[in-house]
């Protein structure tokens, strides 16, 4: 059980420096978390920088990162692991938590509040100071190693006000906040993933701005940084700006006649 | 005295004859309402008197006849618009209500609002035979309409969204009031921008739109450049030169704004581009280079130097018109934003809005009154933003005009089944919050609740129990030990045995979202209420051991302006001492006005995430409202309401004490998605009964 439960590290690095763009004291945040053994919290909307984030603190810190994308189905077995059948006998099989506490890694639990509310149930051991992972399957306790580091990111803006992390979960965590970039930065964002000019990039953060003023009124969420870098791509490959961002921007975030026409008028204003 | 009083005693008594003959056996429904939830003839003939007046003449009755057969806002339309034309030209009143009925619900609302402001117009100038020929020729409203028009009713809802999504706060679109030489007017007073109703300059839509939008933009660019601190230059220049300086200043102002829109807004720019091209305006390039744009200060010199040599200027088409009384209404508002009133008792101006109230905000209003007052001729012509008049549901064309951003109020559609149409904004909803302790608390310290309880308990407890683990399944927490052994002694030894060998668990598996929409209408006023308190109570209890998310919303309200819905228990809260008092805190408010509380309650469902999300409705009865929601009009509105929960993929059920509830409810909501409430004491057991059935 032990030779080949070692990860073969290698698959988890990152080799090449991820570009990421620091918007605020987030990465001195984050190594200092890591220092002192404390999990982290990552909050705000989809799209605007917390996966890329965690890629680049992966390698600044080059400690390989496991990444677990939650969904409402996501079970306790599915992060500790479980017991398989083979050929007449069973093997145990880690799951992606069990691996991360084995070898040290940054575990990366994306959309947190996705997940069923029963799997936190085995985070909190991991996040007091005992940072142990009870596998009840195996009658073991686990004891993660100085360089294991847990990290939970979930975006606070969605209604699912029911699904929010208990009080007792949160408390244990560093909290960094992920709103959208101010507008230079993210210009010079865009513009460096798309290789887009930057005027053009400044017109596609404004209208981000625009589509973000109208949260709560016709839109559930504003155009993330992600969606720009898409509609700026599309323009470096000779789209019409116009149709870019109508096909990478306004249709994608609604499907409501109403507001896409709204959106297209947006467009329509700056480019 | 006078009309009021006359009309009031005419009301009476046309109950009193119909509360006779509903005594007498007939059904109160059909004789007090029109078939589409409007008013009865009898009171559609005295209003129709008190507009055209007693013993004209004319065949009233035959117009109250027809219009019974419409809905209750278009029949307040028509009466609203009678009065308008009337004061215009009593024989054209006439004309309009021969024909109102039969032409409105062949048009839609943009084209029947223009076919009468056309007539409004062409009385207003004069030509009384094109009006008679315009009324009697509604047909041509019905098929084409003046496609090269733009109206600023069509772009509002646009136009003030896009306005929003820059400006971060609300700036309402409100008329311009109209010139004497029909000039176009734009203005601004930084809290709403103030268009023309209708644009016809271009021979082609596009170009008319296009005006609008850049129209707005100018508007726009004003506030954001700082337009109105020209005020004290430009009072000086008006005094020394006359309107001529205003006159330069706003083409110039309007030129340095086109800078800042050609910078901040690129498409925006094209469309002026070519707007001047349409309007074949020779666009001086170089008056501006960018650098010297910053403050209207660089106006202002320009227009001194230009003064003497103004055929250098053009004059565009979409320059607004600046108005010295706005823009000092502007300075107002920025001294105000800019020093906290008691350190500036510097203004005296301030001063004279401190001595009307001590309060900034209401000062600020009794500003505009007053400003209202003394100019004659007004260009506020409509009401200050926020305003809100006290006969609120009576008025058929009342705007809202500040409607999207109050807190707690939400707006929503209706369906008006006599036009077949939605009314788009048309219900304005406020959650409020009851957080009047109760002194209080009634429970039944009955057997039979006690009972009650019991049962409710073990309904629920089996829904839990009930699957916690599935076995045989393809992928689980555990092995199926027994599920493995029956795979190896099956002699086939056929693959398909070792794919499902594991036991799911299941336990936190019911994703399940309930809302509880109560009825809080007056009816439900004694036993019924005390017992859905009691209900409410006893469900909410178990309902928390069971982990499934729930809410519990009263709804009521009189009239579509004043919808109400009162939180008792949102989804993110839990059971509380507070909730548990805001239960017992529920009383029999007024009407019910299903539709927009469904929507609303609907809205909130949709936005959780659980599987199986069921709206449930106690109710005691149809739904019913203060103008004329009920019918035919209030069925329909709530069947559409519910239809919507159920594209939401919701699940909507409705609970009723109204015994004739099985003559709408089948067909409000289909079948098995409704049940009567037989026995009130089995009301909680009844409840969690549903309740099993529709979540597993
Ligand atoms: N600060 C940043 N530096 C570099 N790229 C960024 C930054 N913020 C956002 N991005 C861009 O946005 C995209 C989406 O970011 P991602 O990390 O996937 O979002 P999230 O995980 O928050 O949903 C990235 O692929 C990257 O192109
Ligand atoms: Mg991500």
């Amino acid at each position: 059980m032990t030779s080949e439960n070692i990860i073969e590290n290698s698959k988890y690095y990152i080799k090449d420096e991820p570009y990421y763009l620091p918007t605020a004291n987030e990465v001195e945040i984050f190594n200092t978390a890591l220092a002192e053994n404390i999990p982290v919290l990552l909050k705000g909307p989809t799209g605007c920088g917390k996966t890329r984030f965690m890629e680049y603190m992966s390698w600044y810190t080059k400690r390989p990162l496991i990444t677990v994308s939650c969904h409402d189905d996501l079970t306790t077995a599915d992060l500790v692991g479980r017991y398989l059948i083979q050929n007449d006998s069973t093997i145990w099989q880690d799951g992606p938590l069990t691996t991360a506490v084995r070898n040290g890694c940054i575990c990366y639990l994306d959309e947190i509040v996705e997940a069923r509310k029963d799997t936190t149930v085995v985070i909190h051991p991991l996040c007091d100071d005992r940072r142990i992972l009870p596998i009840e399957k195996l009658g073991q306790l686990l004891q993660a190693p100085p360089e294991f580091c847990l990290t939970m990111s979930y975006n606070p803006g969605y209604q699912s006000a029911v699904k929010d992390l208990k009080p007792s979960t949160r408390q244990r965590f560093i909290s960094i906040d992920f709103s959208y970039p101010s507008a230079d930065v993210e210009a010079k964002i865009v513009n460096q993933e798309a290789g887009l000019e930057l005027a053009v990039c400044e017109r596609l953060v404004k209208l981000a701005g625009m589509t973000r003023n109208l949260v709560g009124n016709g839109l559930d969420e504003g155009a993330s940084t992600r969606l720009l870098v898409h509609a700026a791509k599309l323009i470096n490959r000779g789209f019409e700006p116009k149709m870019a961002c109508r096909c990478g921007i306004a249709d994608v975030l609604t499907d409501d006649p109403e507001t896409v026409a709204l959106l297209h008028e947006m467009i329509e204003t700056l480019f | 005295m006078g009309l009021l009083s006359r009309l009031l005693d005419k009301l009476d008594a046309s109950n009193r004859r119909n509360l006779s003959l509903s005594r007498k056996g007939g059904s109160l429904e059909s004789k007090q309402t029109g078939s589409s939830g409007g008013m009865s003839t009898t009171e559609l003939l005295i209003r129709l008197e008190l507009v055209m007046g007693q013993g004209s003449g004319l065949p009233l009755m035959d117009y109250a006849n027809e219009m019974a057969r419409l809905s209750h806002p278009l029949q307040l339309f028509i009466f609203s618009q009678a009065a308008e034309l009337s004061d215009l030209s009593y024989g054209h009143a006439n004309e309009f209500l021969a024909v109102a009925s039969t032409a409105l619900v062949q048009m839609e609302q943009k084209q029947y609002e223009r076919w009468l402001l056309g007539i409004k117009q062409t009385l207003g100038a004069g030509d009384l035979a094109i009006a008679t020929e315009q009324i009697e020729n509604y047909i041509d409203f019905t098929t084409e309409r003046d496609t090269n028009t733009a109206y600023l009713n069509d772009l509002t809802y646009t136009l003030e969204k896009l306005v929003f999504s820059i400006h971060k706060s609300e700036l309402p679109f409100v008329e311009a009031e109209i010139s004497v030489d029909n000039a176009l007017m734009s203005y601004t007073d930084n809290e709403a921008l103030y268009l023309p109703a209708s644009i016809s300059h271009f021979d082609n839509y596009a170009d008319n739109h296009r005006l609008y939008k850049v129209l707005t933009f100018q508007l726009l660019g004003q506030i954001h450049c700082q337009s109105a601190q020209a005020l004290g230059s430009l009072n000086e220049g008006v005094r020394h030169h006359g309107d001529d300086y205003l006159q330069v200043f706003s083409t110039i102002e309007t030129l340095r704004i086109d800078q800042y829109i050609k910078r901040e807004f690129p498409g925006l720019w094209r469309d002026t581009v070519l707007l001047n091209k349409s309007a074949e305006t020779g666009y001086p390039e170089n008056i501006f280079d960018d650098a010297d744009i910053t403050s209207v200060q660089a106006t202002l010199h320009l227009t001194a130097s230009l003064l003497e040599s103004t055929d250098v200027l053009p004059h565009l088409i979409y320059q607004s018109t600046f108005q010295l009384d706005l823009m000092a209404h502007v300075q107002k508002l920025t001294v105000e934003r800019k020093a906290p009133l008691i350190l500036n008792p510097t203004t005296d101006v301030y001063e004279e809005m401190l001595e009307t109230s001590g309060d900034p905000k209401t000062a600020d209003r009794g500003y505009l009154r007053s400003l209202k007052n003394s100019k004659g001729d007004s260009v506020l012509k409509s009401p200050p933003p926020g305003w809100i008049p006290d006969s609120s549901g009576d008025v058929e064309d009342e705007q809202h005009t500040t409607k999207h951003h109050e807190k707690g109020v939400f707006y929503y559609k209706e369906w008006d089944t006599s036009l077949k149409k939605y009314r788009k904004d048309w219900c304005r909803l406020k959650e409020t919050v009851n957080e009047d302790a109760v002194e209080t608390i009634e429970i039944d310290n009955s057997e039979a609740l006690r009972h009650a309880e019991h049962r409710i308990r073990k309904t629920f407890d089996q829904l839990v129990n009930d699957q916690k683990f599935i076995r045989g399944q393809s992928d689980g927490d555990e092995i199926d030990i027994d599920a493995w052994v029956s795979a190896r002694s099956s002699k086939s030894k056929d693959a398909d045995d070792y794919q499902n060998l594991y036991i799911r668990n299941n336990t936190n598996n019911r994703d399940v979202a309930i809302m509880f929409a109560v009825d809080l209408s007056g009816s439900t006023a004694g036993w019924k209420n005390s017992m859905i308190k009691q209900s409410t109570w006893l469900l909410c209890k178990t309902l928390a051991r069971m982990g499934d998310q729930y809410a519990v919303y009263g709804f009521s309200g009189s009239g579509r302006s004043n919808c109400r819905v009162y939180p008792v228990k949102t989804f993110g809260e839990s059971y509380t001492k507070s909730v548990k008092s805001r239960i017992f805190s529920m009383k029999p408010d007024q009407y019910t006005r299903m539709g927009a509380a469904i929507r609303h309650l609907s809205m909130l469902l949709g936005k959780t995430t659980a599987k199986t999300r069921i709206l449930f409705v106690l109710t005691d009865g149809r739904p019913d409202d203060v103008d004329s929601y009920r019918g035919q009009y209030g069925v329909e509105d709530t069947r559409l309401a519910l239809n919507e929960a159920k594209a939401l993929s919701l699940k909507p059920f409705v609970l009723t004490f109204d015994k004739e509830g099985m003559d709408y409810l089948p067909y409000m909501l289909g079948s098995n998605r409704y049940q009567l409430i037989t026995d009130i004491s089995q009301l909680p057991i009844q409840i969690s009964t549903i309740y099993k059935q529709l979540t597993t």
